[in-house]
């Protein structure tokens, strides 16, 4: 049975979901280019949606339902009932919500909501869908992060969704993308048909006043953009047409601050035709995004949602037929076997991991996981070759820290691949991840008696009870540190469904204040609030008579934590600042390196200095957090 | 059967604490009925409280390090679960709690190797192996809560006393001249009570239906 996975794919097992998820939901409400849904925008042989359906059908999903509308019924109805989904039809959004609160009201397992003309490699969906370690969450890009213009953003902190805007909700601080695809566990069910319901009401006979308010504005502020980059065209083809004469450059003259904001409106009242078509396509697909109003809704139920990265899978939602040929061709350079092994190297690993391990140990995942080899039992694997290795190092002679060393290098690299197996053939479990936390210290510590014990002097033995201390006492820091940010995190009060923006509006009023030029710019890169788009438009006007305000003073624990966030940007020192925290990758290569060439002192002594530095390093960044009361946001 | 009345006594007189914070301290039935009580009228917080027992502790080791008498020992010990103890009392709330936990390790752990180096290099393999079995304890405490998402089991809080019961044990072994055996013995044994406690625990919980536990960073790696 193993054997017949050596030629991966198409005949892959199903993998399991997690959440226990049973069901889902396709959105095929939005408008394509050319009048119809953009779901039925041709793919393939097929359609958007057939696409969609047939990667439910690979993720074992049965019950499958689309919600569309009366007017694109006959384009979607051959797909719906080719694949066995259940087509609803709906008159408008409202009626969406309600649809999905009774489905959801009725419903035993958890959902999946996604954009039916989403297109998105398979491994994405995986990622966030067989994941036990996210129960609810989304499927999100960072904050540049490719979403294109019918993406919206919202922030996490700890990698929990506290803030998600939807057409009519904004979000301050964003620091993510959600890209459509929405995962609701089975223990949140109950949530989501709340969230729904409420939605629903709301949106009864069109958004409130205030939701209306809070898209015209952003409306305005895209179109306020648009018409600055028409204006900048204009300009530089009319420097064109004077440098063509003949003239000496630079001799167009700039315009007056009231005239040159006169233009941009004008430009930004009229602009050119495609750019005008893109812009009612961005907005009306907005306004029929019930999926994001699902999110924001869950997110202020306070429902706990965590996030996948797309990482290097594809992923678009191209709602024009131009836009879906060219998907069809960037698609095929992902190539999906290859993300998928890459992306099951962790992300944030120090710099030994990274440089002397994952460079090759992906390799060995691929070859394990594709012969069927457990996670768990490389995990156990990985344990004996470090008790193997202790075992060496007890003999106290210079042969057995050689041989030591090696094995523990080795049983560091399966303790690696055990993970990246995990995540490469989605066999996660949460007794795998416990077994590899525990196993992970058990060697670590087996190694120090084992060197203590090939040592067998007193001073040793202190030196290996203080460097396990050490290592006990920095990780309940992290710990601690890790469980009281969860905490307030979770105790941070949500907005009510009904509010727009997500926080009081009067720390975004400081932050809009300041020169103006960059401002609307900068609005254009993410959601701009109600009040900052009126803001800055208030603002053009008297711009000329008004000097710049000074920036508020900062705490100087906050300038030292934003001069060490920009010391991230020098080529290199990130990983020096990896390598000052010690991580376990660190440690391992000390004991090998020191073990094979010196002794069990300096071994130990190289510890215990690395570890007090780390302490010493770590623990001033916290503390310095702390007094910022920055611990709330990531990074 | 003959822990069984003190287990349901343990659970309604000593509750446990409710944040996961608090958890983390690992307070024995010692200081949940007694520390709490008193620390909870001292107006200061928390983690100072534990600054000035750990303080203590290290100085005491730093000036009379492996030469220290018995009585020493006891008076430094002593001096750490009395501070340590009453900074239970107060909710774990203000904005440095999170230091907490990590003090209580030290303050243990360092006491132990401290012993341990009173009496010998026998000793101090001892207090390795005690330290070890220990972190088995404190490090199973973390993992399962988050990852299993229920704690061990209450009546280990009992079985195994919290650091406040084990301190002052220690420094009585010491005096009884018991250190080597007893060290090695009750590491044996703590070992295997919480080894089985989590395998059993595992067997059911893979037993019950498919849910889900909460994504962490990487932190503890």
């Amino acid at each position: 049975m193993a054997t017949e996975l050596q030629r991966p794919p198409q005949r892959k097992p199903p993998i399991q979901l997690s959440g226990n998820i049973t069901t889902a939901v396709l959105v095929a409400t939005a408008p394509g280019d050319e009048g119809g849904p953009a779901a039925a925008l041709p793919w393939e042989g097929g359609n958007l949606l057939d696409r969609a359906l047939g990667l439910m059908a690979e993720l074992g999903l049965r019950d499958v339902h689309v919600i569309t509308r009366p007017q694109y019924e006959d384009a979607l109805r051959a797909s719906a009932e080719a694949a066995g989904a259940a087509l609803r039809v709906c008159a408008d959004p409202s009626r969406d919500l309600a649809e999905v609160a009774e489905l959801a009201a009725g419903a035993s397992g958890g959902f999946v909501v996604l954009h039916a003309d989403v297109i998105v490699q398979r491994g994405a969906l995986e990622g966030l869908l067989a994941n036990p370690g996210i129960a609810s969450g989304v499927l999100g890009a960072g904050q540049g992060g490719g979403g294109g213009m019918y993406a919206l953003r919202g922030r996490l902190a700890r990698g929990r969704l506290v803030s998600a805007s939807s057409a009519y909700h904004s979000v301050s601080q964003p620091r993510m993308t959600f890209l459509g695809v929405l995962k609701v566990a089975a223990r949140d069910i109950g949530e989501l048909a709340e969230a729904a319901e409420e939605l629903s009401r709301l949106m009864e006979g069109g958004p409130p006043p205030e939701w209306r308010r809070e898209l015209d504005n952003r409306v305005e502020g895209w179109r306020m953009s648009l018409g600055r980059t028409a204006l900048k065209a204009e300009r530089r083809s009319a420097r064109d047409a004077l440098q063509a004469d003949g003239r000496e450059r630079g001799e167009l003259p700039a315009l007056e601050p009231n005239e040159y904001a006169r233009r941009r409106r004008e430009l930004a009242r009229e602009l050119p035709g495609p750019e005008e078509s893109d812009l009612r396509l961005r907005v009306t697909a907005l306004e029929q995004d019930i999926v994001s109003l699902l999110l924001v809704g869950l997110v202020r139920s306070k429902v706990h949602l965590g996030n996948t990265f797309v990482r290097g899978f594809f992923w678009t939602r191209a709602l024009t037929r131009a836009a879906t040929e060219q998907a069809a061709v960037t698609i095929h350079k992902h190539d999906e076997e290859r993300v998928k092994l890459k992306s099951a190297v962790k992300g944030a690993d120090g710099f030994f991991t990274t440089f002397f391990v994952s460079t090759w140990s992906r390799y060995v995942s691929r070859w394990l996981g594709r012969r069927g080899v457990s996670p768990n039992h490389v995990t156990i694997f990985a344990l004996c070759l470090g008790l193997a290795a202790a075992t060496a190092f007890a003999t106290g002679e210079r042969t057995g820290y050689v041989v030591g060393a090696v094995l523990v290098y080795f049983s560091f690299v399966f303790d690696c691949v055990d993970g990246q197996v995990a995540r490469y053939t989605r066999r996660y479990s949460k007794f795998g991840a416990y077994l590899d936390s525990v196993f992970d210290r058990t060697k670590e510590y087996a190694a120090f008696a084992g060197l203590a014990i090939g040592a067998s002097s007193s001073e040793v033995w202190i030196m290996a009870a203080a460097m396990l201390t050490l290592q006990t006492f920095r990780h309940f820091f992290d710990f601690s540190f890790g469980a009281t940010d969860r905490q307030a995190i979770a105790e941070t009060p949500q907005p009510s469904i009904a509010q727009a923006p997500d926080e009081a509006l009067g720390r975004l009023r400081m932050k809009s204040r300041g020169t103006l030029e960059p401002k609307l710019g900068a609005l254009e890169h993410r959601e701009a609030t109600a009040a900052e788009v009126r803001e800055a438009a208030e603002d053009e006007e008297d711009n000329a008579s008004r000097e710049p305000k000074p920036p508020r003073p900062k705490s100087l624990s906050k300038r030292i934590l934003g001069f060490w966030r920009v010391l991230d940007r020098v080529p290199g020192l990130i990983w020096l600042k990896k390598m000052a925290a010690f991580p376990i990758g660190e440690r391992f290569a000390v004991i090998c390196i020191t073990a094979a060439l010196f002794s069990p002192r300096v071994t130990f002594i190289t510890l215990l200095a690395w570890g007090s530095f780390a302490l010493l390093y770590t623990t001033t960044g916290r503390t310095l957090r702390t007094l910022a009361k920055w611990r709330s946001l990531p990074g | 059967m003959s822990i069984a009345p003190a287990i349901t006594l343990a659970e309604r007189v000593a509750p446990r604490p409710g944040t996961q914070l608090e958890l983390y301290r690992e307070d024995g039935p010692l200081v949940r009925l007694v520390g709490v009580a008193l620390g909870r009228r001292i107006p200061v917080r928390p983690l100072v409280l534990a600054v000035i027992g750990a303080a203590g502790l290290f100085a005491a080791i730093a000036v009379e390090g492996d030469g220290a008498s018995d009585g020493v020992v006891a008076a430094a010990v002593a001096w750490f679960v009395l501070w340590a103890g009453l900074s239970a009392g107060r909710p774990h709330t203000d904005e440095f709690a999170w230091a907490l936990p990590g003090v209580l390790r030290i303050g243990e752990y360092g006491a132990l190797i401290w012993i341990g180096a009173i009496v010998g290099e026998s000793g101090s393999a001892a207090a390795f192996a005690l330290i070890a079995a220990l972190a088995f304890r404190h490090y199973d405490l973390v993992y399962r809560s988050r990852i299993q998402g229920t704690p061990p089991a209450a009546w280990l809080d009992v079985a195994t006393g919290g650091w406040d019961a084990r301190m002052p044990l220690a420094v009585a072994l010491l005096a009884l001249g018991a250190v080597p055996e007893a060290f090695f013995a009750i590491a044996a044994v703590l070992g295997l009570v919480l080894v089985a406690d989590s395998v059993r625990s595992w067997a059911r919980h893979t037993a019950a239906p498919v849910s889900v536990y909460e994504d962490e960073e990487d932190e503890g790696d």
